[in-house]
């Protein structure tokens, strides 16, 4: 059991898209199997299916004076950015594939984010970073600290490591989480990430003890390792992905042959 | 010209039906539509409306009694209007039962006893039912109907849309058929397992002729509220509920205005009903399943909860592994002197001769390999209640790499000799650090072989690979002083070049005994080492 696994670099929100279309496609016929896409983005903002343009707060002629693009999307989730330093991943799995936790004819989505974000957790516990979930607030967080003298509120919030939004359809997933490694901060004050007001976003090189290095590199190794690991496949690298839908081209000249 | 009323089809596999009341008496005139009498089958409670209008003559069938589907139960004289006269009597009874029993969608609630459903019952209607989305979810939003009412639906064709949390997900249709029923408006948030639709099938003559009471209109508003105990009817309205409900209520002096509906739109199921009964024995109030179902989830003190469950998920496919196979382990110590020496002696004009490294894994592969060959129960594989004696030895090495542990696999490696096995370990060992192998490289072994040697371990107890037979773990090289005796019995204490192997094995199909000769057999070839390495 295994995982196609593709890292395409800095890719345009844009092409992305078109290259992640064709791999569900490809998937949704089963003509490869599953696939984890890891890549970048030039800055882009995109708004999940629940989001609210209100929680954009830069104008537009301000985001296009600094070549941002905004993209409507179909995913889950409210507004986020995507920007240089961030290691995107687009998991394109069949739920109904011998997936964990698996009960009843398919994986339920929600526990496929669940495992996302267990992915996560365990890429950032790998550069020492500790981080977990928030309940009703799906993402990767970090931990708070302190506690006012009432114990009501933390002093120190919750922080955003990484942030997941997904979409199914024929039970094959896609979009998927965006984990920030050492992404521009100061980007996020354009939006509202995810619609959540009182927390803050951070970026692994943000949180990690001195000395540690943090590179790109060593974050898709993590996540994919960490994926395999989760996921209980084994993650078998694909060089382009050319070499990724070759399978599918070949089934698709030989149907067009018949 | 008279109509004869027959007992209606109300699923697949139903027979039969018991007439529970009649609600007109003979003499009565009855509009078409208009409720005849209540019947009740395996899994369903459904009024049964006049296929015609007109007076009802003669009535067959007493209440309580149980009867054939199609046999007639009463016969209509004409009415006024002769309506429904050119209808045959059969077929429109058939018909017009379709949306009673459609509109009868407490049939998964009501279910008396749990076990066999029988064909859901809906006659030539399917449900569709909001999708589990995730363990603790319970409910899901519908944020678009991607299918209209009278569209038809092939089996998997996405009709509507729903999200949760951070999940958008296009549900497909179970079944071919059209769509003749919304139940659930776009922005409804329902519970799981609720009917959101109802598909007809493929001839679907949709609702359109009796079923007024359900259309569009009722969904969301109370399917939203949540089990949470509210009761449900808003409107000052007699609550929905079922005939079986109503009698329930009735025996026992209930207002059911005063009981929260946990079905479809706030139906009141039986299980409602039952849960306001005067129990003898204080069974805590079966209310709403759903009302347990939803507290479930409540997160508890302690933010990190949902991590435990979340590695006994992760950790499962290897205690599957465990639970499939019971597991047993057997450590054999090797001396492994003559093959270091070897090793030493040959290495380096071996990279020079063959361009490979000569390492270790070749050797223990290929005394693997040949052990194996005497010992086909060990590369076997079970599948179901039969064994299967692989033809070729497949072999994995597992590689920890950064991106995780990967087991390419060295096949037909029977047909190598030790040059080609420690060609192809080399080939793939490389490739995999390159990321080159290909998907199919990864998959069909019949045996594995693990280093669990390399922090230093004596040896490790591996979880077999299913549906393999055994695995080979392979331990740490250390010197060792061992006592060893000469040919004539003097015992002399040696340092050695030690290393320690353990079969796991799946003890359904290979006995203790199997595995003790296969590791004597595997130790002996390491330790006679007589093979011509090339």
């Amino acid at each position: 059991m295994f995982v196609h696994l593709l890292h395409l670099g800095r890719v345009p929100y844009a092409e992305a898209l078109e290259i992640q279309a064709r791999v569900v496609a490809a998937r949704k016929l089963n003509l490869i199997g599953d696939t984890l896409l890891l890549l970048e983005h030039p800055p882009v903002i995109t708004l999940g299916r629940n989001a609210s343009r209100s929680n954009v707060l830069a104008t537009d002629e301000f985001l296009s004076g600094k070549g941002v693009e905004l993209h409507a999307v179909n995913r889950g989730g409210d507004v986020t950015y995507h920007g240089p330093g961030q290691l995107v991943g687009y998991p394109i799995l069949d739920l109904r594939g011998d997936l964990p936790g698996k009960r009843g004819p398919y994986l339920g989505p929600v526990d496929f984010v669940r495992l996302l974000e267990e992915t996560l957790i365990r890429a950032c516990a790998n550069f020492g970073v500790m981080a977990k979930r928030i309940p009703k607030c799906t993402g990767v967080w970090t931990f708070g600290g302190g506690e006012n003298a009432d114990g009501a509120r933390p002093e120190i919030r919750e922080k955003k490591l990484a942030a997941i939004g997904v979409h199914v359809s024929q039970s094959v997933t896609s979009h998927g989480f965006a984990l920030n490694v050492t992404t521009d901060l100061r980007d996020y004050d354009w939006i509202v990430p995810c619609g959540i007001r009182d927390r803050g976003v951070t970026s692994l090189e943000m949180e990690v003890d001195e000395g540690v290095e943090v590179s790109m590199e060593r974050a898709v190794n993590a996540t994919a390792r960490n994926f395999g690991h989760v996921f209980g496949r084994q993650m078998v690298w694909c060089a382009s992905i050319e070499q990724l839908l070759a399978p599918a081209r070949e089934t698709y000249r030989e149907s067009q042959a018949l | 010209m008279p109509t004869d009323v027959v007992m209606p089809q109300m699923g697949e596999s139903i027979t039969e039906g018991t007439l529970t009341k009649w609600l007109k008496k003979v003499g009565d005139s009855v509009q078409r539509d208009e409720p005849l009498f209540e019947i009740s089958t395996d899994k369903v409670d459904a009024e049964i409306p006049s296929p015609a209008a007109g007076t009802l003559q003669e009535i067959k069938v007493a209440e309580g009694a149980t009867v054939q589907v199609n046999t007639v139960v009463c016969v209509l004289g004409e009415g006024t209007t002769g309506a429904a006269s050119s209808e045959t009597a059969a077929a429109p009874a058939a018909d017009t039962v379709t949306p009673a029993a459609i509109d009868a969608p407490a049939t998964k609630v009501t279910a008396p006893d749990a076990a066999s459903a029988a064909a859901p019952a809906a006659g030539s209607g399917t449900d569709v039912l909001m999708p589990q989305m995730g363990e603790s979810i319970t409910e899901g939003t519908i944020t678009k109907w991607l299918k209209k009412v009278g569209d038809t639906v092939q089996r998997d064709e996405p009709i509507f849309e729903i999200s949760t949390d951070k999940v958008d997900a296009e549900i497909p249709s179970p079944v071919a058929g059209t769509l003749t029923d919304i139940k659930a408006a776009e922005g409804a948030t329902v519970q799981v397992n609720t009917v959101v639709a109802v598909i007809g099938g493929a001839a679907g003559k949709p609702v359109g002729a009796a079923a007024a009471p359900t259309p569009p209109s009722v969904p969301a508003p109370q399917a939203k509220a949540p089990a949470a105990g509210v009761p449900a009817p808003a409107s000052g309205e007699r609550p929905r509920s079922s005939p079986l409900v109503r009698k329930i209520a009735k025996d026992n002096n209930i207002d059911l205005t005063q009981i929260a509906g946990s079905g479809s739109a706030g139906r009141i199921t039986k299980n409602d009903i039952l849960g306001h009964l005067p129990k003898p024995a204080g069974q805590a109030g079966s209310t709403p399943p759903a009302t347990a179902k939803a507290a479930a989830p409540t997160p508890l003190p302690g933010e990190l909860v949902p991590m435990t469950k979340m590695r006994s998920i992760i950790a499962r496919r290897m205690v599957e592994s465990k639970q499939t196979s019971p597991h047993v382990h057997t450590v054999f110590k090797v001396d492994m002197t003559r093959i270091v020496r070897l090793r030493e002696k040959e290495k380096a004009k071996y990279e020079q001769k063959n361009g490979v490294k000569l390492t270790y894994m070749p050797f223990i592969t290929r005394a693997a390999i040949m052990t194996l060959r005497k010992h086909p129960i060990v590369n076997g594989s079970v599948e179901g209640d039969a064994i299967r004696y692989n033809k070729n030895i497949n072999i994995g090495i597992a590689v920890a790499l950064e991106w995780g542990l990967i087991v390419p696999v060295i096949k037909q490696s029977e047909e190598k000799n030790f040059l080609g096995i420690a060609r192809a370990i080399a080939d793939v060992a490389e490739r995999a650090r390159g990321k080159k192998l290909a998907a199919d490289e990864v998959s069909g072994g019949t045996f594995t072989l693990t280093n669990s040697g390399i922090f230093g371990e004596q040896f490790g107890t591996p979880i077999i690979n299913q549906p393999q037979a055994a695995i080979l773990g392979i331990g740490g090289l250390n010197k060792e002083a061992e006592v060893l005796t000469d040919k004539d019995g003097n015992d002399s204490i040696a340092i050695r070049s030690i290393q320690r192997f353990t079969l796991g094995f799946d003890h359904r199909i290979v006995d203790g005994a199997d595995a003790g000769k296969f590791m004597s057999d595997f130790k002996a070839y390491l330790e006679n080492w007589a093979e011509d390495i090339g």
